[in-house]
């Protein structure tokens, strides 16, 4: 194994950290989905008891409940899928995996903080798949870590969209962020550690802005050389 | 005993409208909203005994309503309601008032519990 596969097999400072608060995040939304289904089937269980007391029982209510309970369950199993995926980007230090499919998770990943932030968060991916060969944990690190400086930063309103393209060559990530708070939306020292993230994983990071916020473009080669 | 009044406020709307209904089975007033700005809203419109009160929610935090909720309205108590693991979150709410917290999911009856409590604990002072 090259010292740099060896490199990025290593967790490094930080890589812990997203770990934490990707999968805190996803169990306090799988929390919910359960919490919704104690309330639905205890809704259920009141139902049935008041019946059993001579109210009469109402079929047409008693099959919404049972709907709304598919429907978390259906939510429930998204978001498994998603922290499945994300758990098991960690497994191989490189790998080949489509970029479609990573900017796919990271959204649904970042959607809840976004929300949370009033801010809303776009994804426009390509219909052809994007394959490359990198550290899709590190990567998806490198995205999360743009975007939670632009939740931290943009004002409540704010539009952030994210979206790739590519060509045989190389793969590109960019962040769009439209946002009342143009200055200092992406400050220096949160540049640099995206900067250095994105060159560890042989990549470059270009920051822009105009009227409107600022552009960050990810840059990466669909081949990594180890 | 005069009819509890209780707001619900939690962003997950499924959530506070099955809960109010089954508050309201049980003979308790209930209202539910789905994020800070309504409940400041609800609170100052209507006269609620205890807010039940999610932490984290988009718009203004949980934290901001309960310190409005104690500035504007210090009659009403609140309950905070907490996922696993927010324990500095949790004693935060304490702090600036909350009489209680409950984690998800929550007990129907430990729900009530908490509510009568808190009440008769505001019917006390």
């Amino acid at each position: 194994m090259s010292d740099l596969s060896k490199e990025l097999q290593n967790p490094g400072d930080g890589d812990l950290a997203f770990f934490g608060k990707i999968t805190a995040s996803l169990s306090h939304e799988i929390n919910n989905v359960l919490s919704i289904i104690n309330e639905l089937s205890g809704l259920m269980g009141d139902l049935l008891e008041a019946s059993s007391r001579g109210k009469a029982l109402d079929p047409e209510k008693l099959a919404l409940q049972v709907e709304k309970i598919a429907a978390q369950i259906l939510r429930g199993e998204r978001l498994i899928k998603r922290l499945n995926s994300f758990s098991h980007s960690v497994d191989r230090p490189i790998k080949t995996f489509s970029l479609n499919e990573l900017l796919n998770d990271i959204f649904f990943l970042s959607e809840r903080f976004a929300t949370l932030k009033g801010i809303s968060l776009r994804l426009s991916i390509p219909d052809d798949t994007l394959s490359i060969e990198n550290n899709p944990f590190k990567l998806q690190k490198a995205v999360f870590a743009i975007l939670e400086t632009l939740f931290a930063s943009a004002s409540t309103g704010a539009i952030v969209k994210l979206s790739c393209s590519g060509t045989a060559e190389s793969s590109e990530i960019a962040v769009v962020c439209e946002s009342e708070t143009v200055t200092e939306i992406f400050p220096a020292s949160s540049q640099k550690e995206v900067s250095d993230l994105v060159e560890y994983l042989g990549g470059k990071t270009a920051f822009s802005t105009d009227d409107k916020g600022c552009i960050i473009k990810l840059e990466i080669s669909n081949e990594i050389a180890v | 005993m005069a009819q509890l009044r209780v707001l619900l406020v939690d962003d997950e709307e499924e959530l506070v409208l099955t809960l109010a209904e089954r508050l309201t089975i049980r003979g308790i007033e209930a209202d539910a909203v789905t994020d800070g700005g309504k409940a400041l809203d609800f609170i100052g419109r209507g006269k609620y005994d205890v807010v039940v009160l999610d932490l984290k929610m988009p718009g203004i935090s949980g934290l901001a309503v309960l310190k409005t909720i104690k500035r504007d309205h210090p009659e009403v108590a609140v309950l905070m309601v907490t996922g696993h693991g927010s324990v500095e979150e949790n004693k935060e709410g304490l702090k600036a008032g909350a009489f209680d917290y409950l984690i998800k999911p929550v007990s129907i009856q430990n729900l009530i519990t908490k509510i009568q409590d808190a009440a008769a604990s505001k019917r006390r002072k």
